[in-house]
């Protein structure tokens, strides 16, 4: 036990937590803005994989990381804008519409690969280039916060500066309430003269930039180098993170950090003497935990205002 | 529009999404391939082309059966999950350490091991399925969460208990030869599995049409609302739907653990759930069409093995043409001119049959 805490006090553990959850953060916007429209959006995670290796393979073609991370996000917005004609235009279930973007990535993106480097597995033939590290100013000379939160990714404080954007996005746009408001009563938004499926077109497409920008982050920052489904259910995992946040960004942000611990948990577990198969449950068992939880709140809170207004009606 | 009228419609649809699908793939096998042409002969042809590959259609068709016939009765009650690719791994697990760790006689051996594949594929349904049938949990991500836990589970049970130090790579110890489901065709590896699957294919469209609780999970995929209204046990609905699709899925795996494998040797999903999802989809979720889709996907499955293997077309395109596939038969209304023309022609029609009348 005390080896244990002396693992997980540590500014370096709270650094890999803060890495760790990036991408589940940036998914996890995606998941937010998608389901407050009112579709559940299971194809963030092959959404991520094309995006991470049209990064990779666009940053080794131009030589410019920038091009790449840029290249990676329309990626993402593309996929999700065919998607989003499935779902909105031919009325395709979006659960399977999902499950097939995400066959067509997993298979594509090796298939790709393969055809650029003879591999499939990784892209270490290719010359691809990783998003800088960054120390920040004044905030790498305080101890332990400057050990945690300075010397992270680019992309790691974008994650969390576009957070903020999102929250004021949501609740303080025009756009941002109407996404809410299609998710929440699409009829009477119809009926107010907006248009629904074009609502939805937005929401989405946002999904897929938040979506391309976590699977750039994984192969130009989290690892150099695409590698044959490296996002190993991340995609899903936010999907969890936002139901756990209740569908806010800042609470989805919270929910990722919690996957987050739990995934760097179990990467520094790995030194105790329970058996690591065990270890690397941890991260899933957590997911599972967090989605009951919000079910049943869910459930109990709805059954309140039942109650209620059953009361009222008395 | 009339049920005839309306299953040709469902028919049709497949149809083109496969034609689509086919076409795409000829399109990247185009641009990519140095020789186009035959790429797309072995494509074709190579399946048909030799006995054996003849007998690895049949072969691949018999998980597929399994998984297609779980996903089809959890889709009839409009339960999306995953947990057939689970179960199909942990019930082939289960199997292999009933048979490893007792010295059973045979006949009981085989018959015992198949089932309790079946029984604990049932048991990984229940998380998922209880969580969803009581508090409405999201039984996909529910289930894809649970099925990367049934991985690890089965690799350290695999690593820990029935590993065999002795084989040059990660697997359990040897399968006793004599409760293994044997081959019934020369020179191939069709095994008497097969007939297990078509017998579970008439049970499960036996159980859909003809019972009264394959009715109510048919009618809660309909309409639950109206369902509840009306008497039926939501809750166990859904809860029992998904525990029969895990215990078909489990039986899949221990059958194709025994047909054709000599040790248990899988450290993470074979992917055959998701495969099933695919079948169900091209079956429409008729469990009698399932070894018809499952066909289907087994032919271009070896299809773009053999053509990987003769040509420079790595076999991922499979998971392309099935992912166009399912995209495609999902979208149902990019049909909806043709099915607009059937509904007025079919309005028509009964309009004609009532003035003849009158």
């Amino acid at each position: 036990m005390q080896q244990l805490f002396g693992i997980i006090f540590t500014t370096s553990f709270a650094y890999s937590i803060l890495r760790v959850s990036t991408p589940l953060i940036l998914a996890g916007m995606a998941a937010v803005v998608s389901e407050r429209a009112g579709v559940a959006n299971i194809a963030i995670e092959g959404m991520m994989l094309i995006s991470a290796l049209t990064g990779v393979v666009i940053s080794a073609a131009t030589q410019n990381c920038f091009v790449g991370v840029l290249a990676g996000v329309a990626g993402g917005m593309v996929v999700s804008l065919i998607l989003a004609y499935f779902i909105l235009q031919l009325k395709a279930n979006n659960i399977m519409c999902g499950l097939a973007v995400n066959a067509i990535a997993k298979g594509g993106t090796v298939f790709v690969l393969y055809l650029l480097t003879g591999s499939k597995g990784a892209s270490t033939a290719l010359n691809s280039l990783t998003v800088p590290k960054v120390d920040i100013p004044l905030l790498k000379d305080i101890p332990v916060l400057g050990e945690i939160f300075s010397g992270q990714s680019i992309l790691t404080y974008t994650a969390i500066l576009l957070v903020a954007v999102m929250h004021v996005f949501i609740f303080r746009t025009r756009t941002g309430i109407r996404i809410s408001a299609v998710g929440e009563n699409e009829k009477a938004v119809g009926s107010v003269g907006v248009s629904v499926i074009k609502t939805r077109y937005t929401a989405l497409i946002i999904s897929g930039f938040f979506s391309g920008l976590a699977g750039v982050f994984l192969s130009m920052s989290y690892m150099s180098g695409f590698t044959a489904n490296m996002t190993s259910g991340r995609g899903f995992i936010a999907l969890a993170a936002n139901s756990m946040g209740q569908n806010t960004p800042w609470g989805t942000l919270l929910a990722a950090l919690v996957f987050g611990a739990a995934d760097s948990a179990a990467n520094y577990l790995q030194v105790l003497a329970v058996p690591a198969q065990f270890i690397q449950m941890i991260p899933y068992a957590t997911t599972i935990l967090g989605i009951t939880l919000y079910s049943v709140f869910k459930v109990r809170k709805e059954k309140k205002i039942k109650m209620k207004m059953l009361g009222m009606q008395q | 529009m009339n049920k005839k009228r309306e299953a040709l419609f469902q028919f049709l649809s497949v149809l083109i999404a496969i034609a689509v699908a086919l076409l795409v793939t000829f399109a990247i096998i185009l641009c990519v391939s140095d020789e186009p042409v035959e790429a797309l002969k072995t494509f074709i042809t190579g399946p048909l082309s030799t006995k054996r590959r003849i007998g690895n259609v049949i072969e691949g068709m018999i998980p597929l059966i399994f998984t297609g016939l779980a996903a089809c009765v959890m889709f009839q009650a409009k339960q999306f999950s995953l947990i057939g690719d689970g179960a199909f791994l942990v019930g082939a697990l289960a199997t292999a350490v009933l048979l490893l760790k007792f010295q059973l006689p045979a006949v009981p051996a085989l018959f015992l091991g198949i089932l309790i594949g079946g029984a604990v594929g049932g048991i990984c349904a229940v998380i998922p399925g209880f969580l969803k049938a009581k508090w409405n949990a999201n039984e996909f991500v529910v289930s894809m969460m649970f099925n990367s836990i049934l991985e690890y589970f089965t690799v350290f049970i695999l690593l820990n208990y029935i590993r065999d130090p002795g084989s040059g790579f990660v697997a359990s110890y040897l399968i006793p030869e004599n409760v293994k489901l044997p081959s019934f065709i020369a020179k191939t590896n069709v095994h008497t599995g097969l007939f297990i699957a078509l017998f579970m294919v008439v049970l499960t469209t036996l159980f859909m049409y003809k019972t009264k609780w394959g009715y109510s999970i048919r009618m809660v995929g309909k309409n639950p609302r109206f369902s509840r209204y009306s008497g039926i046990n939501t809750f166990a609905v859904v809860f029992s739907c998904q525990i029969i699709g895990g215990f078909i899925a489990g039986l899949g795996g221990s059958v194709e653990l025994l047909g054709m494998y000599d040790r248990f040797q899988w450290q993470s999903t074979p992917g055959y759930g998701f495969d099933g999802m695919t079948v169900a989809i091209l079956a429409a979720n008729n469990p009698a069409l399932v070894p018809v889709g499952a066909l289907f996907l087994a032919y271009i499955r070896v299809g773009t093995d053999v053509m990987a293997r003769a040509t420079s077309v790595p076999n991922e395109s499979v998971s392309i043409i099935q992912g166009i596939i399912m995209l495609l038969i999902t979208a149902s209304a990019f049909l909806s001119k043709t099915k607009h023309k059937m509904v007025i022609r079919s309005v028509r029609d009964e309009q004609k049959k009532i003035k003849e009348v009158a």
